[in-house]
């Protein structure tokens, strides 16, 4: 009985091995990358990630220098961009981020802000038909049509167009309020007046 | 006949002791994969020729998955030959999201930009150099969220 198990074991030997081995081929294939990751693994994780965001189109990302010429061209930006009543990007912590700014940064940050100020319009029931408007025209506007971002303030514009707000435009608010009140907090330090 | 039936017996045994194994290899698979530091579906940007100097500036803006855990880390891929600060900046308010990562030179590990953000959370990745490293040029890394 036991030489009788042993042939068995010898027989079936092969075959577990190999069920052994692939199976710990998969598990570490399925792992998550981690700093040793190969090449191959990179290039095909990458792959699957949305492109790079192109500043190639709209604003040219020219260097315009530093948080003070920045703010200028932020408040340049404020006399063309829609902003809500009381409106404006006081609050950009320009000075916080530091560094060299370009155009493009400046064309990105404005606008996005501006679609903050909007949604917060269109929650708190300030000009809303408006409001409704803007936010399905922001994902297209110049320096946000082809950045990443576009494509969470697209999903949050069509939650808003099918009536509510839904979990894309829900967190997307909650995101602007929370940089509302830093804004309003910085604007203040600043001794300029918060939006609103 | 007896033969035959030995065969048989031997074939039957073996395809248990097989499907046995079998169910213990695939438990094993389970238990490793399952065991995993962290097991998120990240998502993975190709960060190229992250031109970096002193002064401290934007190369783009993303979002956070919703696969992911809610944070953003950064490594370079090739042999960083300077200590570089890397950061996520808030879209809409610019407000620096977590503490800038200090990436030391020759470290290709990833490093926490910052945690806690919810899907679709936009941010900016800026970077430069240790102040009085200079600048580096032409070096790629991979931004994970």
């Amino acid at each position: 009985m036991t030489r009788a198990r042993a042939q068995l074991l010898r027989r079936c030997a092969a075959g577990t091995v190999v069920l052994t081995i692939a199976g710990v081929i998969a598990a570490l294939a399925s792992l998550p990358s981690g700093p040793g990751v190969s090449n191959a693994a990179w290039a095909a994780a990458t792959a699957q990630a949305p492109p790079t965001p192109a500043l190639a189109r709209g604003p040219q990302a020219t260097p315009i220098g530093g948080p003070a010429e920045a703010r200028a061209a932020a408040a340049r930006a404020a006399q063309s961009l829609p902003l809500p009543q009381g409106g404006n990007f006081n609050g950009i912590r320009w000075e916080e981020a530091g560094g060299t700014f370009t155009d493009a940064d400046v064309a990105f940050v404005t606008q996005y802000n501006a679609t903050c100020q909007w949604y917060r319009a269109l929650r708190d029931g300030r000009e809303v038909q408006r409001a409704a408007q803007i936010v399905q025209e922001a994902p297209s506007w110049p320096a946000i049509r082809d950045t990443e971002p576009a494509a969470g303030l697209a999903a949050a514009a069509r939650e808003v167009l099918a009536g509510g707000f839904g979990p894309a435009a829900g967190a997307l608010v909650d995101q602007c309020q929370a940089a509302h009140e830093r804004e309003v907090a910085w604007a203040r330090q600043l001794g300029l007046p918060p939006s609103s | 006949m007896p033969a035959l039936r030995r065969i048989f017996r031997a074939r039957s045994l073996c395809r248990r002791f097989g499907r046995s194994h079998a169910i213990g290899a695939v438990v094993a698979t389970s238990m490793l994969t399952v065991g995993a530091p962290s097991a998120h579906a990240w998502v993975y940007t190709n960060i190229v020729d992250f031109n970096l100097t002193e002064t401290a500036y934007t190369y783009g803006t993303y979002s956070i998955s919703s696969s992911g855990d809610g944070s953003a880390s950064y490594r370079w891929v090739d042999d960083p030959d300077h200590t570089t600060v890397i950061s996520g900046n808030n879209c809409a308010d610019l407000a620096l999201l977590g503490g800038p990562a200090t990436i030391p030179a020759h470290d290709v590990s990833y490093h926490g930009l910052f945690g806690g953000a919810s899907a679709g959370a936009c941010f900016a990745l800026r970077g430069r150099v240790a102040t009085g490293a200079g600048s580096m040029y032409y070096h790629d890394g991979t931004l994970r969220r």
